[in-house]
């Protein structure tokens, strides 16, 4: 907790994008470095211990990807000690956003297509956005 | 050579022997029920749904009370929503207390074999003369084969929509990225192609709103949003919009209040725009569309007024319908899939409103919705 509080004052936010489309992994970095965020992308899931590294000041993860479904990973990081800090948005172009962002236990949902100044609304509340408890 | 006419009653018996054999075969159950809640006929369908070996095994029983416990110790029963539905939600009963016609579509999970089926129960009372309950004509109509399809056509749309949805993200993303860079920076040009790319994005997406809407709407999945919101200013961001589409068109608002709307402002904008969209296309030779906003204690409504070509009566009939056109007097049709105003209609019943047409072939038509207006709002008014 002291240790973010730290970050939020001094540096870049950190955002970590998940989705197995190379094309929105692209826009995704391309839209968030244009406000300078620090962007990793990643087409895949390598558990808790991988993103406790990483650190990110929030994640962006799609719904279903290379094989995974994204609310038992959204589970799986708010269940987590480790990782239960990091605001998690669910990034989908399901009709049904809403549910499947209470289903993962998520913090807010961004549905595809998106306008740039909503993805930049979004990142700019959840990765300045320090836990309560 | 001479053939005996059969006598009369002995045709009669044939005949109703005929009619029996029809009745019992029937793919839909059937059952009468007495004002008392007697069983006065069944087919073999009727007894089968009900949980009766044969007819026979059924009329025996010969009450409604001893049938509805065996219904409910053979199947769960659930409405479209997925609640338990329970024995006292008899249509039956209902239709002999209340001698009006009672319809429930319900789901059936049978306890034992763990078979699921669907079906709709309609209870149809027949009275005599006076008005006084003859009996009740009852009938389970198997749809368990339409539901596949629909939950089927359901997940397709979704899952079309997600596969579609996912390019224009892309696309959409790269066209605001580009714009933003060109800011206020040179080749009017491109951002004139960059806006364009932009407004043709807008429509791919609306496309397939619409389209997901329809698929929704067909499965009884539509909801809206409830907020409060000033409906004069929703209708005035509208027609600015709208305005662009065909500047040729002025678009004139007849206003005078600011009207408080607790309702879903994103599906109420769509309404307006349909019906905006709508009075453009089919009134090109015209210049001019009139938007009236009034109220009553009660409700506000709204009147689009176009001076195009207009619908016919039979055509009036038609036009809320999933698909439907109205073509030209040549025949010829025009552009759109023909959903904008079943979904329209859709949106203003959700809100506990209705829309409805004014129009004369070749003068125009007037389409007006009308939204209640809650007990808290109309004092403001």
């Amino acid at each position: 907790m002291k240790r973010k509080a730290i970050k939020y004052i001094s540096g870049r936010k950190k955002v970590l994008v998940i989705d197995d489309n190379a094309g929105i992994l692209f826009i995704m970095q391309e839209a968030l470095q244009l406000k300078d965020y620090e962007v990793e992308v990643s087409e895949i899931y390598r558990g808790v211990a991988a993103i406790e590294k990483s650190a990110p000041d929030m994640i962006y993860l799609d719904i279903s990807f290379s094989g995974h479904d994204g609310r038992e990973v959204a589970r799986e990081l708010k269940g987590d000690l480790r990782t239960k800090h990091i605001p998690i948005i669910i990034l989908t172009a399901y009709p049904n956003a809403q549910e499947l962002m209470y289903e993962a236990q998520a913090d807010a949902y961004l549905a595809k297509p998106f306008e740039l100044e909503r993805l930049w609304d979004i990142t700019a509340k959840y990765s300045a956005w320090v836990p309560l408890v | 050579m001479k053939t005996r006419a059969r006598p009369v009653s002995e045709s009669i018996l044939a005949h109703n022997k005929e009619l029996d054999l029809t009745i019992e075969n029937l793919p839909i159950g059937v059952t009468l029920f007495a004002p008392d809640g007697k069983v006065l006929f069944t087919n073999m369908q009727g007894a089968l749904y009900l949980g009766y070996s044969s007819s026979k095994d059924l009329l025996r029983k010969k009450d409604l009370d001893s049938m509805r416990s065996r219904l409910f110790e053979k199947y769960i029963i659930k409405n479209e929503a997925g609640d338990l539905f329970t024995a006292d939600e008899s249509p039956v009963a209902r239709a002999i207390q209340e001698k009006k016609f009672h319809e429930y579509t319900a789901h059936f999970h049978d306890r034992k074999t763990g078979k699921e089926s669907w079906a709709i129960a309609r209870a149809n009372p027949v009275l005599d003369t006076a008005g006084e309950l003859i009996m009740v004509v009852y009938s389970l109509t198997d749809i368990s084969e339409q539901k596949i399809l629909q939950e089927r056509n359901d997940s397709f749309m979704s899952v079309a929509s997600h596969e579609i949805n996912t390019p224009v993200t892309t696309i959409k993303a790269l066209v605001q990225i580009l714009q933003k860079q060109l800011e206020g920076g040179a080749d009017p040009m491109l951002r004139d192609y960059l806006t364009r790319m932009g407004h043709q994005i807008e429509q791919l997406q609306k496309l397939v709103r619409d389209l997901l809407d329809v698929s929704k709407i067909r499965a009884g999945k539509f909801e809206i949003e409830r907020k409060t919101f000033t409906f004069e200013a929703l209708a005035k961001e509208v027609i600015k919009n709208c305005q662009v589409i065909s500047p040729k068109h002025k678009i004139i608002l007849r206003s005078k209040h600011g009207t408080k709307i607790d309702g879903d402002r994103n599906n109420l904008g769509r309404v307006f725009i349909n019906l905006i969209v709508n009075a453009i296309k089919y009134s090109s030779q015209s210049n001019k569309i009139i938007i009236t906003i009034t109220h009553t204690n009660r409700e506000v409504r709204v009147g689009v007024q176009d001076f195009g070509i207009g619908i016919s009566k039979s055509n009036q009939e038609k036009i809320f319908q999933r698909f439907f056109q109205v073509g030209n007097t040549s025949g010829k049709t025009f552009s759109g899939l023909g959903i904008g105003l079943y979904i329209s209609e859709r949106i203003v019943l959700e809100h506990g409103g209705r829309l409805w047409i004014k129009s004369a072939v070749g003068k125009g038509s007037t389409f007006f919705f009308s939204l209640p207006l809650q007990k808290t709002m109309r004092k403001k008014v």
